[in-house]
């Protein structure tokens, strides 16, 4: 065997990413020099984006185990019983700095990327959802984008055939220089047909499926953990964005998913491609490759061996398969349209051994490659102070504040967004976007249901990145009990800055620490997620924006709140408004003030929660609506505009009742026959609720303090879209 | 005497061939995955096209799927009395195919659009297709797609006595607001909305399955009966199943 006998240097592999301890590190575990190729694989494998070097530890403290867990963190995707054998697997993964420098194919790689995951873990992808960050809605920079973004988006999920079921898009300016674009992808599979990264089984074969490697993505994972340049470097950086084939990852899909003799493992190629699925595959089962670079299918002629290994083309997979079902296995894929090759095999050496043109050139511990990174240190600093409330004084005129509001980018509609998406496809959606507080689904052939929340927000955690996460998670909890589902468990994205900057790492650690302490009061588990860096450009750091996806189980989908309310239904105001200054959407149009820290009642959320799924469960629930951004006043207005039947609703409100954010607030509407005994269980669930007012008319009327009709809200509403 | 036997012809981007399956089973039919690289079984009473990127479709939509053997195979089974559906994609074959007339283009305004929408009943037809649905009546259906803008030279004249269904209100610049088209036998049914997606009422609509329904009943009356062999049974709980879909690359 001979290694390359090109030496590298300290200061190469510091040039690459590394820092001088993680190279003094890996000089120490090797007891020799890497060479280039072995220092590219470390740069990568090591990088932020592949390593979690700076947040694992703190990651690790999140809960991650339930009842309903049958895949969690470290898995392709987690994956939650969601009932009658069914898992649903899910998963969120970020694409901003892909998505800043080119944004269709960032976007549209960054939902193949997801959806890859949830293949790799056995099952057929069935939704996807989105969480969108952009800077200022009415400069010409963030029309481009979002254009980009979302026909990215709609061209990868439209062509593939997984419906977008719904999503979070927030705008502000912090997010000018560096946008977020961060997906969720759900799947079903049945729970005994989940499948595994771990290669086992010395002899077994390692096949590469899908499209060819070719130059596009290398050092990819490099590009994302470092912060974004000027808009006049990005050019340079286009090379480092993948592009995306639907086509290619739609016949993949159909093959991977009905592809089952003699399959040991697979792997999805993303990050760091060849290197990274090897690495961790052999890791994953304490086991070895031996690799021939040579046999993997290549786009173009000449690729370096660096190239081939970190090239992060997109529609591959590697597998493991039985050595004597590699014909079948072959032929299999090549039915299905897609390049299949046999490249490598699985070894006891523990060892990721790479051979090309003859030469052994890599040859590493498979383990440190995949997890040997050393953690990484920051130093905390002090965290920002928040504003201080200015004071103002309640406009005379509350209805002219609940039409700006509802113009307001973020609050207005977005349904020309959504349409840009297949909805529908699959036959499953039951409400999707626009049609409820979250996305429904139905299992196959069954009137059980799942449903998905996705929700994130810099503004809250800006404010106070402890308690922010927490009232992202109340609001998911809302958001499900409104259509009838029981959350379950979480997928969570973390974007955040540069961890060298003290302020910025304090608030990713209070970020996660929030999110950990919140889920343990809500008693759910999270099952896996994203954590993205660096989201930095020249103007600054963006504000921590967790993207939290939860999901839910729901019995019986035909019981669940109706969206759109009827003429002579009673209203009834469960929870009770807010009479103090919140942070909200309310107070940055006045004054732009954002903090203090938001108001969370976890319990209180989780209390209406029980209450609201135990009401639609009996199918008395007609119509149900939680208070999120705008408050009350935006929930009952968004709700009349969707039903196209106005309110009439009384009692005692202030500016701060009807917009004010916090906890534990929604609507509902019943019959008038069913509407006392909703009243009643509410003590059962120690949840305050009150008749207010009935469904009729064309006007929107709340006691005393606003009185608009149906056109003007309908008109701010769908005129504030851009 | 068992079902009638349906194919669903399989594109390799085909993605809407479980939601017809569904559907046409549903119905009353016997239907089955049948992949494009093969002509269409001697057995088949109705063939039908679903949604999807056919071949990826980066190119015009519909047009390398156009040359599909079994695309190819249709003009015989409407010869021999069989029927044919094309769903969105499945439209644009057809009438790359030559089974249809005109063309369809890009939405206008431009892009892909998914919405809800109401579709009018506004022939008197004898077509199976519709021999369950009244006259005048209206479909609440969802639209997925791109290229739906029907064109034809000789503008909505040309096709008004072939167009069953029209759009309330025009999501895509097609002419006369064309929603569907058959042809000259009425057998042949080209739709851009989604009737598949529109089979029950706990996913917002079951307006479309009537034509599948009218289909169904129409075979009993019309044509005699077509046996085959046993059909692949689906298990309905698995999401793997499908056949490959080219005869293999070199």
């Amino acid at each position: 065997m001979t290694l390359s006998t090109e030496t590298t240097t300290r200061e190469l592999g510091i040039a690459m990413g590394l820092t001088g301890a993680e190279f003094d590190h890996i000089m120490a575990e090797l007891g020799r020099e890497p060479n280039r190729v072995e220092l590219a694989i470390f740069a990568g494998m090591w990088s932020e984006h592949c390593s979690y070097k700076s947040t694992r530890e703190l990651l690790s403290a999140l809960p991650t185990t339930g009842d309903r867990v049958l895949a969690g963190p470290g898995a392709h995707a987690g994956a939650v019983d969601v009932g009658e054998g069914w898992a649903l697997a899910f998963k969120i993964e970020s694409h901003n700095h892909p998505s800043a420098v080119e944004p269709y194919q960032g976007a549209a790689t960054g939902v193949g990327g997801i959806l890859r995951d949830v293949v790799a873990q056995g099952a057929r992808p069935v939704a996807v959802m989105d969480a969108l960050c952009f800077g200022d809605p009415a400069t010409p920079r963030t029309r481009w984008l979002q254009d980009g973004v979302v026909a990215g988006i709609g061209g990868y999920g439209n062509s593939y055939g997984v419906p977008n079921v719904g999503g979070v898009t927030v705008y502000d300016q912090r997010y000018e220089g560096n946008p977020l674009v961060n997906a969720l992808a759900a799947g079903l599979v049945r729970h005994d047909r989940m499948r595994t990264a771990a290669a086992t089984g010395p002899g077994n074969a390692l096949l590469i499926v899908g499209a060819t490697t070719g130059r596009d993505g290398i050092l990819g994972a490099a590009f994302a953990s470092e912060a974004l340049g000027e808009d006049h470097e990005h050019a340079a950086r286009r090379s480092h964005v993948q592009v995306g084939d639907p086509f290619m990852g739609k016949k993949l899909m159909e093959a991977m998913l009905s592809f089952e003799d003699g399959l040991v493992a697979c792997q999805d190629l993303g990050a760091c491609g060849i290197a990274c699925a090897t690495s961790e595959m052999a890791a994953a089962g304490g086991s070895g490759f031996d690799v021939d670079l040579a046999a993997v299918p290549q786009r173009e002629a000449g690729m370096e061996p660096f190239e081939i290994l970190l090239s992060e083309s997109q529609e591959r997979f590697m597998l493991v398969v039985e050595r004597d079902q590699v014909s079948v296995a072959l032929a299999h894929f090549r039915a299905h349209g897609v390049h299949a090759a046999l490249c490598g095999s699985v070894t006891d050496s523990g060892r990721m051994r790479v051979h090309h043109g003859g030469e052994t050139i890599v040859d590493l511990p498979a383990a440190l490659v995949a997890d040997g990174t050393p953690s990484q240190a920051w130093e905390r600093g002090v965290l920002p102070t928040p504003l201080a409330y200015p004071g103002f004084a309640a406009p005379a005129d509350l209805g002219a504040v609940l039409l700006d509001l509802l113009a307001t980018p973020g609050i207005a509609d977005i349904s020309w967004l959504y349409e840009r998406y297949d909805q529908t496809v699959g036959n499953r959606t039951v409400r999707g976007p626009g049609q409820g507080e979250a996305a429904v689904q139905r299992l196959p052939h069954s009137v059980a249901g799942y449903a998905i929340s996705l929700v994130g927000d810099g503004t809250r955690c800006n404010a106070d990145p402890y308690l922010g996460p927490q009232s992202l998670l109340g609001e998911a909890v809302r958001n499900l009990a409104c259509v009838g589902a029981t959350a379950v468990a979480v997928s969570d994205g973390i974007n955040a800055g540069s961890p060298s900057n003290p302020a910025e790492f304090t608030r990713l650690v209070e970020t996660i620490r929030g999110l950990g302490d919140g889920l343990r009061t809500l008693g759910i588990p999270v099952t896996g997620g994203n954590c993205s860096l660096y989201n930095e450009s020249p103007t600054g750091p963006i504000p921590p924006t967790p993207i939290i996806g939860v999901v839910g189980v729901i019995d019986d989908i035909a019981t669940i709140p109706s969206p759109v309310m009827t003429s002579g239904e009673v209203v009834l105001l469960v929870g009770t408004p807010p009479r103090e200054p919140s942070p909200s959407a309310y107070g940055r149009l006045m004054t732009g003030w954002e903090g203090p820290a938001p108001v969370v009642d976890l319990e209180g959320d989780r209390r209406l929660a029980d209450f609201l799924v135990a009401q639609s469960a009996t199918g008395r629930i007609r119509t149900a609506k939680d208070a999120g951004s705008g408050g009350l006043a935006v929930a009952l207005a968004k709700l009349a505009i969707r039903s196209r039947i106005g309110v009439e609703v009384g009692g005692d409100w202030n500016d701060w009742a009807l917009f004010g954010e916090g906890s534990g607030m929604a609507w509902a509407t019943a019959t008038e026959e069913e509407a006392d005994s909703i009243v009643e269980a509410g003590e059962g669930f120690g949840v305050r609720i009150e008749r207010v007012g009935t469904v009729a008319g064309a006007r929107f009327v709340i006691a005393g303090v606003i009185d608009l009709s149906l056109n003007e809200l309908a008109a701010a509403y769908s005129g504030g879209a851009m | 005497m068992s079902d009638p036997r349906a194919s669903v012809i399989v594109f390799p981007g085909s993605n809407g061939d479980r939601d017809l399956l569904e559907a046409l089973g549903t119905a009353g039919f016997d239907p089955f995955l049948h992949p494009s690289h093969r002509p269409l079984p001697d057995d088949t009473a109705l063939a039908g096209l679903p949604g999807g990127f056919s071949f990826g479709d980066y190119w015009r939509a519909g047009m390398l799927a156009s040359q599909e053997p079994a695309v190819r195979s249709l003009a015989g089974l409407v010869d021999a009395g069989g029927l044919v559906i094309g769903i969105c994609n499945g439209f644009q074959i057809l009438v790359e195919a030559g089974l249809l007339p005109g063309a369809l283009s890009y939405n206008d305004p431009a892009g892909f659009r998914h919405r809800w929408v109401i579709v009018r009943y506004a022939l008197e037809t004898n077509s199976p297709w519709f021999r369950d649905i009244p006259k005048g009546a209206t479909l609440h259906l969802p639209i997925a797609h791109g290229e739906g803008s029907y064109f034809h030279p000789g503008g909505f004249d040309a096709v008004r006595a072939q167009a069953p269904l029209l759009y309330e209100e025009n999501p895509n610049g097609s002419v006369g607001d064309v929603a569907a088209l058959l042809d000259g036998t009425g057998r042949v049914l080209g739709i851009m909305p989604h009737p598949e997606r529109a089979s029950d009422p706990d996913l917002g609509s079951e307006d479309g399955s009537m034509l599948f329904s009218g289909a169904r009943s129409w075979v009993d009356s019309h044509s005699k009966p077509l046996d085959g062999p046993p059909t692949t049974v689906h298990d309905p709980n698995d999401l793997r199943v499908t056949p490959s879909i080219t005869g293999g690359l070199p």
